[in-house]
């Protein structure tokens, strides 16, 4: 979870989509995708270390498709041992067959990864794989080298010796069987018996001694596991990566923007494709302090503050991004404040939770320089009052170097020195035009207007008045003419 | 139609039991309820092939172990050497034969992932395989690949639908008289369960329209199947509606469905009229897709028998025979064979009583 996000929030900005399409294929990788979270600020170098290391496997990745196969193939084995491993480090223990066969089929899946992971050259020690094939000789006394276990007749000379009597037992029960008397029988059977008492207490003479020998080994296991899911969790995010035609980002101690060109959101593209249309990229410069958008109802504000948030916790978090190019500084805290309706089910009003959340933004500024996303503040109060609370809170999170980027339909709350965003929206569409295709095709207004709709972003003068098309929009969206009219006069005068 | 009930030899049992069973690469133990004798009549046919590399799985026991049943009903079998078996590895602890450990599966149950061993010495072990029918096919194929030529499963209490092995393969029946009612009462409830999983074949052109290929991405589950392949209309859901009923024309011949077919499916189907079918439901086919798949009453097969609905089969079900476990019902010297000769009469198949060594050929 991203820090401070609730579930709903991963979910509305494509966080949890994109999470989801990112697919570790053994136990250890699983685990630490479940363990994301975003490098702190103060660990750049490491952060840079990681998306280096994407970047060098997915230029391998590239250049080395039956590679990829081959990885997959070898990861797809490997199972959960961790519990085997805690009985193996509890003293006394003695490892049963099925532990021991895991254990055998883990060192060789380790062993069939290990000249996989080092012919695609990453430098980074954690992915290292420990060499186990001693292990692999120990569990596999007899070669050649197969994934079944078996205790063998060669780890204890006696074995073989009981092994073979209870064989010639069986064979003489067998010929008792056809013709023998019953108390010939008997006797065979309780020799047998006692031959199989005697095979499983040379058994497990054997599986103590296998158990101490994998006991001084334990610490190379966990080395390996951790090793296992660190390269497993690296592909994954390379697959990701190339699957959304990601690219690195780019993060720098001392930049002063966070720009993003280009981007898309997943999730949304992918809705959007459902319904045969496309997704428009995003692109945004945001400087340090204040950044608004207004811009038409339906003009994708929320998708944007959405994009934004998201690219900057797959940054964060390791990840290479869907967009052209995204550059940033470090950030200490994501923020994210929408109209989802959690606060309020939990008896808060929209108001109160929106005051809620912004107490808590204004706590994480004050600690460092960081992102956060405001939808549409203030909206579920009266204007007058949520206008000036707007206005407040712009001026205020000015002060500080983190971004700040806001939707809002309130018309006088850009202060001089903010970036002021528009959606194109409707601004350059022909409504004469417009109202005429809506009127032919009245059942699809709704996807025609969303056609016609500009969702591409402009830079405008601070004090640019936001478009005023609410009513013009419910036009063509077929509310009723007098309802309308009505509007128009009101506004008129 | 009285059919000779006679005594075999211990060595004419094996052989007999040989010969009923040596076409078919997998053989399921079912019976309609627990204590019917499945795992004793397993057993004598496993011994009866000894010497074939077989492999030998059981459906999960956790059916019995919930169940508050006996030890007695778990299954644990005698196994020769050579045996690829496929087994909980909780189970594995359980026996005391020379075993290795060769494959995991990747299923899951109770009492722990469903393990493939080979047993290097007979003798005894306790078997739990998976307890879902997906899971079961998957079993077969790995015991194959490990060499096993014949599969033994010993199927669980009313698990019918394991009677359907995958092709070349066939169930035995067993059945244990109760002593708590007459033995015609427990014939007749034989005889119905039996007519059930035999049920006759659909014409093979509708039988290939209702089995799920392999590459279908979302399965259909009900069909109204129309003489006119191109009429033919297939539904997402098997519950039956108007639009289903509406579907069906005077040149519709089946209605097919994958999944069961409950007394609740039943109702719904005759409660629905036909629009533009002029005699109704009369001279459907509703074809399941085996007879493991009927879970309906003696009121509902009526029913649907009075509507004139032929209820068929996709994929017919084999059944080797009948292994009849007298049990405490028959006692007696004369017991045994005039139990086999009242299930003979209702019966068509070849009977065996593996213990006393009974037998009636099948007609």
């Amino acid at each position: 979870m991203l820090p401070g996000f609730r579930r709903e929030q991963e979910e509305r900005i494509g966080f949890s989509w994109v999470m989801g399409r990112c697919e570790p294929l053994t136990p250890f990788g699983r685990e630490r995708k479940k363990a994301v979270a975003p490098f702190p600020a103060t660990e750049l170098a490491a952060l840079n270390r990681e998306l280096d290391a994407v970047g060098r496997l997915l230029d391998w990745c590239r250049a080395n498709r039956s590679w990829v196969d081959d990885a997959r193939l070898v990861l797809e084995r490997f199972k959960e041992i961790r519990g085997t491993l805690g009985r193996l480090g509890e003293e006394g223990r003695i490892l049963d067959e099925v532990d021991l066969f895991e254990l055998k089929n883990f060192a060789i899946n380790a062993c069939d990864l290990r000249p996989l992971v080092a012919a695609c050259g990453l430098s980074d020690v954690r992915m290292a794989i420990p060499d186990v094939s001693d292990v692999v000789a120990v569990l596999n006394p007899d070669p050649p080298v197969t994934r079944s276990f078996f205790l063998a007749d060669s780890y204890a000379p006696e074995l073989g010796s009981i092994r073979a009597d209870k064989q010639r037992v069986e064979r003489e029960l067998l010929h008792e069987a056809t013709g023998g008397g019953a108390g010939a029988r008997d006797a065979l059977m309780e020799r047998r018996r006692e031959l199989a008492i005697r095979e499983r207490e040379a058994e497990e003479q054997v599986r103590r001694t296998l158990t101490a020998r994998l006991r001084a080994s334990l610490h190379t296991f966990d080395a390996c596991v951790d090793a296992v899911g660190a390269f497993d969790f690296l592909l994954a995010k390379v697959l990701l990566a190339c699957e959304l035609n990601a690219v690195r980002p780019e993060l720098r101690e001392n930049a002063k923007e966070y720009i993003l060109k280009d981007a898309v959101n997943p999730m949304v593209a992918a809705e959007l494709a459902e319904r045969g249309r496309r997704f428009v990229p995003i692109s945004v410069e945001l400087g340090a302090g204040s950044n608004v958008i207004t811009g038409a109802n339906m003009g994708g504000k929320s998708v944007v503050l959405a994009t934004v948030t998201l690219h900057a916790a797959l940054a964060m978090c390791g990840f290479f991004v869907p967009a052209a190019r995204l550059e940033m500084p470090p950030l200490g805290y994501l923020f994210y404040l929408s109209d989802d309706l959690q606060s309020v089910q939990q008896g808060l009003s929209t108001f109160g939770a929106e005051v809620a959340e912004v107490g808590r933004l204004l706590g994480l500024m004050r600690h460092g320089v960081g992102l956060a996303a405001l939808d549409e503040f203030a909206r579920g109060t009266n204007p007058e009052e949520g206008e000036a609370l707007m206005r407040a809170l712009l001026e205020f999170v000015s002060r500080y170097n983190g971004f700040c980027l806001a939707s809002t339909h309130y018309g006088n709350v850009v202060g001089k020195g903010m970036r002021h965003f528009q959606v194109i929206g409707l601004k350059r569409a022909d409504f004469d035009e417009l109202r005429s295709r809506l009127d032919i095709q009245k059942e699809r207004s709704f996807d025609q207007l969303q056609e016609h709709m500009d969702y591409r972003l402009e830079r405008v003068e601070w004090d640019s008045p936001p478009p005023r098309d609410a009513v013009r929009v419910a036009e063509l969206l077929g509310l009723d003419g007098e309802l309308l009219e009505l509007a128009r006069a009101k506004l008129r005068g | 139609m009285v059919r000779c009930v006679e005594r075999l030899s211990p060595g004419e049992l094996r052989a007999k039991l040989r010969a009923l069973t040596s076409t078919y690469a997998t053989l399921s133990f079912v019976g309609a309820c627990q204590g019917t004798g499945k795992t004793t009549a397993l057993q004598a046919f496993l011994d009866a092939h000894a010497g074939e590399p077989v492999g030998v799985t059981s459906v999960g026991v956790d059916g019995a172990a919930l169940n508050g049943a006996s030890e007695r009903s778990r299954a644990v079998l005698t196994v020769p050497r050579g045996a690829i078996l496929a087994t909980a590895s909780g189970c594995l602890s359980h026996g005391d034969i020379t075993r290795e450990i060769l494959a995991d599966t990747g299923i899951h149950t109770p009492l722990g992932e469903v393990l493939i061993v080979k047993a290097h010495s007979g003798g005894w072990i306790e078997l739990a395989g998976p307890s879902v029918v997906a899971d079961l096919t998957r079993v077969y194929r790995l015991l194959e690949a490990h060499g096993a030529r014949r599969v033994f499963v010993d199927g669980a209490q009313g698990r019918l639908s394991l009677a359907a092995p995958s092709g070349g393969g066939a169930a035995v029946f067993t059945v244990r008289l109760d002593p708590a009612r007459s033995v015609e009462s427990c014939v007749a409830d034989a005889g119905r369960v039996l007519a059930q999983l035999t049920l006759a074949a659909a014409p093979p052109d509708i039988s290939g329209r209702c089995l799920v290929r392999d590459d279908e991405d979302r399965p259909a589950k009900l069909f109204v199947i129309d003489r006119d392949a191109k009429r033919t209309r297939s539904f997402a859901t098997s519950d039956v509606d108007r639009d289903t009923a509406d579907a069906v024309f005077d040149s519709t011949v089946a209605i097919g469905i994958r999944g069961a077919v409950t007394n609740e499916f039943a109702d719904r189907l005759l409660g629905q009229k036909p629009l533009a079918r002029e005699c109704g439901w009369s001279g459907l086919v509703l074809v399941v897709e085996d007879g493991t798949r009927l879970f309906l009453d003696d009121r509902r097969r009526e029913r649907l028998r009075a509507a004139g609905i032929d209820v068929r089969a996709a994929r017919p079900l084999t059944v080797a025979c009948v292994a009849v476990h007298p049990g405490t019902a028959a006692t007696g010297p004369d017991a045994v064979p005039a139990v086999m000769k009242t299930l003979s009469a209702a019966v068509p198949l070849p009977l065996v009583d593996v213990i006393g060594g009974w037998y009636a050929a099948g007609i």
